[in-house]
């Protein structure tokens, strides 16, 4: 059984002690007597014939009644528990994974290792749980071994955008119980009010100065590759800061800009010649995450498109397929990666074809109806798309076949269905004939058949050059008889321009790699084989802004209701208020006499 | 009544007696009025002058055997007796020499001593009360026709006083002694069996048999008049309080509290105990005489009952 303070910061009732001291020096000011019996006292009183400072304090017996009432003041506001042996408390502590976390790294570190000793006094014994708000992440941690969560806590890295820690604090919740304490663990007060499943904020930050790289990209203007970059001031003051390109081993002059607060400022410039990779680097600050953002020249994945169909149906669909990027004529004989197909039977499409599927008005179902406002569904590839112009023939509903996903109805049959079947290519079926339809003229139509396409080319397994956001998935698809993938990326400690170091991928969750972080350039191999050459970039300028970064520290009201599982008030605590209260009324009856 | 103050270098100069005089406002007009006060209550209350005599016949009858008028016993007759007193009608019945006694005819013999040290007059209060009692002797003596002989007395001297100066007043307490000490009682020329009056507050660190012994020197008897405040036995001494010795200067810092002052009275009270029993072992009336109240009450209330004053006959 040992013991603890619910309210450590009762003890702060002892700096009322110094106050008295204060006091009673100025209380020094003695009154001067004449006496004629100075021999009567001598006898009585010899060891204050000096008058010496220990000797009066040690006989004045309202400033000792004064300092016992303050201890047992203190001891009371200290709230003192007892924690009986054998208890065990469970602490989760859920680490924000967003990326501004790295800025308050070392701190969070020191923050977590102290409060956590004075969360282990709460009980006998502590389990400690340790999880990144990132859920789709291992807990990092979980035992009663306070010094290996502290290492696992070394060993953690936030690469995270802005997200939602909800689901994690939930998971945490569930793993501690009821009576367990959360905390999460981020650098500013939570925005969105208190945190769920009564998670405690704690936060060991404060607010920064933060100029960082807001966006970066790549575009060809005049068939010429241009980087352009937006600079972003996320301070109270004007900033100043310097920049440069990198290029290789080269690197240009550097530049300065001036950023009033809040303000953003668009860079641009041509993409240097002969390479494929440049970093655009700024003078680094504070937060250094976002202070370089290393771009590659992008090579997306090309799609060789190929159309079946009657003749007038060609030359009415190639227009709109030639509205998506980078794709070129399927060659004759092989495989193309996007189908346009009209047809009276949608068939089944092969595993290796993305195909979109028209279905074709005959002599046979030709009607005079036209119909319009379909309904469209909530679907990725349906989002913000306005179909209420859409004027088409109503044709016979298709049977429906299995990985059918509606995503507009006509009455209540399907007029649009995406079939994603497992062992077969993606199906974009029209059950209309775009030839009879005003489809063309509509932006929903040629959005919808550019998403689909976009679906297509992501999940075509080839070589890719890209820029990615850090920390998240590059969606990564590697060919069927892929035997090993590897990330080559520089560890995340290491200085800008490291070398890259390669690690294994399991090739079951290749799909889910991620983008590396800190931004750098990476490349990942498939059987020693380039396959995606890529640079990640900062992902999210919310994630610079520290202008409401603080230290929110641990909250030992909220510690106490929990500890009171595991630990006894004391008992003696009437005892302590008596003599409090017994101590005032004689320090009273001391100073009454002087007051008369 | 010039003094040689005692130096003591390391401490301030002390408050004189004189000064206090002056700052109490005891003027010789002041001094006459309470002799008149004095000599109101002389007629009510005497000092016992009896044992007091001298070897010239005088006006008082005597404790002893005398030569007065007034028949006292008869005793037997012993050889060398003076047979002017042989009772010769008891001879003549009896056939036995006895001796008729008269009581003897006495002029008593008073030696008045006033404590001159600073700490008799701190106090308004206790030396008014002190040179009350000073008046009261004067007015007993003078009533009584005894002879009286006035002393100051400070640690270093006994000044006697003339008693053309006593009669006007136009005496002044002696310079400060500059040290806390009895009076200088051993420098007092005694009359032998004079009755010896002090006047001392008895605030002084000696054992009373020392002083006792001096006062009591050449068969005399002695009262001692002790006026005291309230002030000194009951201070409202408390907290950090910077104490000065009114006769030697020194300077001490004290913490004071409600033990401490306690701690304090009994010291005080076991003082006067100590003079009290030491009094009573050599047949002095020692009367402790407070400094509130009309003198007579005083005097009746704590002199009569210690035999330092009786009732005056008639």
């Amino acid at each position: 059984m040992h013991l603890i303070f619910a309210n450590p910061a009762g003890w702060f009732a002892l700096l009322g002690i110094p106050a008295l001291v204060i006091i009673h020096l100025l209380q020094r000011q003695s009154r001067r007597v004449e006496i004629s019996t100075m021999f009567l006292l001598e006898k009585q009183e010899v060891e204050s014939r000096a008058g010496r400072r220990i000797e009066r304090w040690r006989s004045s017996r309202l400033f000792w009644l004064q300092v016992a009432a303050m201890v047992l003041l203190s001891w009371l506001l200290s709230e003192p528990r007892w924690v009986e042996g054998g208890t065990l408390q469970r602490v989760a502590m859920v680490l924000d994974s967003s990326l501004a976390m790295e800025a308050f790294r070392s701190q969070t570190q020191k923050g977590i290792a102290a409060d956590s000793a004075t969360l282990a006094r709460g009980a006998a014994r502590t389990e400690w749980l340790l999880l990144e708000s990132d859920n789709t992440r291992p807990p990092l941690y979980h035992g009663e071994n306070r010094a290996e969560m502290l290492a696992a806590l070394d060993q953690w890295r936030a690469s995270l955008g802005p997200h939602d820690p909800a689901p994690a604090l939930r998971a945490a919740r569930v793993s501690v119980g009821d009576k367990g304490l959360v905390f999460f663990i981020t650098y500013r007060p939570p925005p969105n009010g208190p945190l769920p499943v009564e998670a405690q904020p704690l936060a060991y930050a404060h607010a920064l100065d933060n100029v960082g790289i807001s966006a970066a990209g790549v575009e060809l203007q005049n068939n010429q590759p241009v980087w352009h970059v937006l600079v972003c001031n996320q301070s109270n003051t004007m900033q100043k800061r310097a920049w440069w390109i990198e290029s290789g081993p080269q690197k240009s002059a550097a530049q300065t800009l001036e950023l009033q607060p809040g303000e953003t400022l668009a860079l641009q410039g041509a993409f240097p010649p002969n390479t494929e990779r440049m970093t655009f680097a700024l003078e680094p600050d504070g937060f250094t995450l976002d202070d370089r953002a290393p771009m590659v020249l992008p090579l997306p994945k090309q799609l060789a498109v190929a159309f079946r169909g009657p003749d007038d149906f060609i030359p009415y669909v190639k227009p709109i397929a030639q509205l998506i990027d980078n794709i070129a004529p399927a060659a004759e004989g092989t495989m193309p990666d996007l189908l346009f197909d009209l047809g009276d039977d949608p068939g089944f499409t092969p595993a290796a074809v993305a195909r979109v599927h028209f279905s074709e008005e005959n002599a046979a179902t030709s009607t005079d109806d036209v119909h319009a406002h379909p309904a469209p569904e909530k679907h990725p590839l349906m989002d913000a798309l306005n179909w209420s112009g859409l004027l088409y023939h109503p044709l016979k509903p298709l049977p429906r076949r299995k990985g059918d996903t509606t995503l507009m109805w006509d009455g209540v049959f399907p007029l649009i269905t995406l079939n994603e079947e497992i062992g077969r290519g993606p199906t974009l079926i029209f059950n209309f004939d775009p030839r009879h339809s005003n489809a063309s003229h509509l932006p929903a139509f040629v959005l919808l058949v550019n998403r689909f396409a976009e679906m297509a080319r992501q999940g075509k397994a080839a070589y890719e050059r890209n820029n990615f956001p850090a920390g998240l998935p590059i969606s990564l698809v590697v060919p069927r008889d892929a035997r090993e993938v590897k990330l080559e990326a520089p560890p995340p400690d290491a200085p800008a321009g490291a070398a890259p170091v390669a690690q294994d991928l399991p090739l079951a969750s290749a799909g889910a790699t991620r983008a590396p972080s800190p931004p750098e350039f990476f490349t990942v191999t498939v059987d020693g084989r380039p396959w995606v050459a890529g640079a990640s970039q900062f992902p999210d300028p919310r994630e610079s802004d520290f202008r409401d970064a603080r230290e929110i520290p641990l909250r030992a009201s909220a510690q106490v209701t929990r500890e009171a599982a595991h630990s006894q008030p004391d008992l003696l605590a009437p005892v302590w208020l008596l003599a409090l209260l017994g101590a005032l009324l004689a320090s009273w009856r001391e100073t009454a006499p002087r007051l008369k | 009544m010039a003094a040689t103050p005692t130096a003591a270098s390391a401490v301030p100069p002390t408050t004189s007696a004189a000064s206090l005089f002056a700052q109490h406002g005891f003027t010789r007009e002041f001094r006459g009025g309470l002799q008149a006060l004095a000599e109101s209550i002389a007629p009510r209350l005497r000092l016992p002058l009896r044992a007091a005599r001298s070897s010239m016949s005088g006006q008082w009858l005597g404790a002893g055997i005398g030569a007065s008028l007034e028949f006292q016993d008869h005793r037997q007759y012993y050889p060398g007796d003076d047979p002017r007193h042989l009772n010769w009608a008891a001879y003549a019945r009896t056939g036995q020499h006895t001796m008729k006694m008269y009581r003897e005819e006495v002029s008593p013999r008073l030696d008045v001593v006033l404590d001159c040290s600073t700490s008799m007059f701190l106090g308004r209060g206790k030396a008014r009360r002190a040179l009350e009692i000073f008046a009261f002797v004067q007015a007993c003596a003078l009533r009584a026709g005894a002879m009286l002989r006035a002393y100051l007395a400070d640690p270093a001297s006994a000044h006697a006083l003339p008693m053309d100066s006593l009669r006007s007043h136009a005496w002044d307490p002696l310079p400060p002694a500059n040290r806390s000490a009895p009076p200088a009682l051993d420098r007092v020329p005694w009359r032998a069996q004079s009755l010896r009056i002090i006047i001392t507050d008895l605030l002084y660190p000696v054992p009373p048999q020392d002083i006792l012994g001096h006062v009591l020197h050449s068969t005399g008897r002695a009262i001692v008049f002790c006026p005291w405040s309230k002030a000194e036995a009951e201070p409202d001494w408390d907290g950090q309080m910077e104490l000065r010795d009114c006769e030697s200067g020194e300077r001490r810092l004290c913490q004071f509290s409600s033990a401490r002052r306690e701690r304090f009275q009994a010291s005080y009270r076991r003082h006067f105990s100590l003079w009290d029993e030491a009094c009573a072992g050599r047949g002095v009336a020692l009367a402790r005489l407070g400094e509130d109240g009309p003198l007579l009450d005083c005097l009746m209330k704590s002199a009569l009952p210690v035999g330092a004053v009786e009732m005056a006959q008639g």
